[in-house]
């Protein structure tokens, strides 16, 4: 039996999914609803900031969960496994990106053709935005996934094991080693340096 | 010492509030057991506010309204009946879009008349060898004693072709039989007539020539009269014989025609023997008559004879 508007809105994501397993379609709206925006920002990060391919990840993935609804396992946490099927489909991707790209080697990940941050007093954030996302491209999938879900979707270190099938010691460690390499390569926009080089510049 | 598990939650807050001048001794023990020092910790926690600052001012992504269309168009036909996937499919299979797609169902649809037809032909053969069995039967079944008005409704049924001309060469013998048959009661009973006539008249010749007296005739009277009744109960049993053979055939079948035809023939010529049998017990009688009347004419017996008178 189908809910009301408001209950739908109120309900948990098990409850809707169990609605959903019924056949209970305002149920699976209602999940849409809930997640494709995040789902359309992971799907973003994730695959090289396209923003219609990341169209095609949401809508492949909740066709997947219609056709199929009986393969969520309802003792999970339904985001931690929503998200755990969205990094699949993007590891299938960087699969299938990895065979395009020996194929037209200089098309993708030309790191040379970054454009560099601008000196100034403020940090220039589109162009701290384009770095980090060129960067986040060069990690590894597992440890890109771990970092966006972290920092970008906010998710707790236990929902992002459970997602990624990994303990949480695995994603704390995956996490330090990404932002002491990320920190690294994006030290230009350390303002300590900035205000230094502007120093040196002065002088 | 076992080194610290690293726990982000920690340091991030470190980094979020405090600089690395502005850590406790603590703190900054904790920081230095991760960090190489100083200048790693602050740039970390430049890339963490700007990470910050990068989320803050992104827009949040929608997908598009279509998206959400398709993905509620799919769960709308994943909840669909089999049965009804099954009759859509089988539309889409019979109504393709494009024109070229027709010659499917087209070479399907005459396959299938093709295997109609060849059944239906095969049927009806099948049905004739069936038919040709059950002719076989009826005719045996009409050699049975049918009587005649039954027999010739069943001829002049136009549906029983095949049987007629089966039956063609029957009725021919029948109609010939029927044919012949008057020709030979005429034959037999003209035949009788002038037998019976001169046997007749022989007797009254014999009787004629040898009666000399009255007497004589007296005498010889209960044995004429034997002779009168054996001829008459021959004559009588040769009638019945023969109108009873007459009868029969006229009762048999066509199909028996020609049997009945040689049975008439048979009783025919039995009952001509029987009354040449007959004739010749007859005469034997009349020669013992005329010995009685050659005892009569001795005249030793006639004394012997005359006392008891």
């Amino acid at each position: 039996m189908g809910l009301f508007a408001r209950e739908l809105e109120q309900a948990s994501d098990e409850r809707l999914m169990e609605l959903v397993r019924k056949g209970d379609e305002p149920a699976f709206a209602a999940l849409y609803d809930r997640y494709q925006g995040r789902l359309m920002s992971y799907f973003h990060r994730m695959l090289w900031k396209d923003r219609e391919r990341a169209q095609d990840f949401v809508q492949e993935l909740f066709t997947k969960l219609a056709q199929r609804p009986e393969s969520y396992d309802p003792s999970r946490p339904f985001s931690t496994w929503l998200f755990s099927v969205a990094n699949n489909l993007c590891k299938n991707e960087y699969r299938r990106e990895e065979v395009r790209k020996r194929a037209e080697p200089e098309l993708r990940y030309n790191g040379q053709g970054v454009q560099e941050a601008k000196g100034g007093d403020g940090v220039d954030r589109a162009a701290f935005r384009e770095r980090l996302d060129a960067e986040l491209d060069r990690l590894e999938p597992d440890h890109k996934a771990t970092f966006v879900m972290r920092y970008h979707e906010d998710m707790a270190i236990k929902e992002i094991a459970g997602a990624l099938g990994c303990s949480e010691g695995t994603v704390k460690s995956r996490l330090f080693y990404t932002l002491k390499k990320l920190a690294e390569r994006l030290k230009e926009f350390d303002p300590r340096l900035m205000h230094h080089g502007q120093g040196d510049l002065r002088s | 010492m076992a080194k610290e598990i690293y726990d982000p939650e920690d340091l991030e807050s470190l980094m979020s509030e405090r600089g690395f001048d502005e850590l406790l001794e603590e703190e900054r023990a904790f920081v230095l057991r991760h960090l190489s020092g100083r200048d790693e910790y602050e740039r970390m926690r430049a890339l963490l506010g700007h990470l910050r600052d990068a989320g803050r001012d992104q827009e949040p992504l929608e997908a598009h309204p279509v998206v959400k269309e398709r993905v509620m168009a799919a769960f709308r036909e994943a909840q669909q009946p089999t049965w009804r996937i099954w009759l859509n499919s089988l539309g889409g299979w019979l109504f393709p879009p494009q024109a070229q797609g027709f010659w499917r169902p087209a070479l399907a649809f005459a396959t299938l008349a093709l295997v109609v037809t060849a059944g239906v032909l095969g049927y009806q053969r099948l049905a004739d060898d069936r038919q040709q069995q059950v002719a076989e039967v009826r005719r045996e079944k009409a050699e049975e004693p049918v009587p005649a008005h039954t027999r010739e409704q069943a001829t002049e049924e136009p549906s029983e072709e095949l049987n007629a001309e089966l039956e063609r060469p029957a009725e021919a013998e029948a109609e010939g039989a029927a044919a012949r048959q008057p020709i030979e009661l005429a034959e037999v009973r003209s035949a009788e007539v002038v037998e019976d006539d001169a046997v007749m008249k022989d007797l009254d010749m014999e009787v004629a020539e040898e009666e000399p007296a009255t007497l004589r005739s007296e005498a010889f009277a209960p044995a004429a009269a034997d002779v009168a009744q054996v001829q008459a109960d021959s004559f009588t049993d040769e009638m019945l014989v023969t109108d009873k053979a007459l009868s029969e055939v006229a009762r048999m079948p066509e199909s028996q025609a020609t049997y009945s035809a040689d049975v008439q023939e048979v009783v025919v010529e039995a009952a001509r023997t029987n009354r040449r049998e007959k004739k010749e017990s007859g005469d034997a009688l009349g020669n013992v008559a005329m010995e009685d009347r050659s005892l009569a004419a001795n005249p030793g017996i006639m004394a012997l004879l005359q006392p008891g008178w």
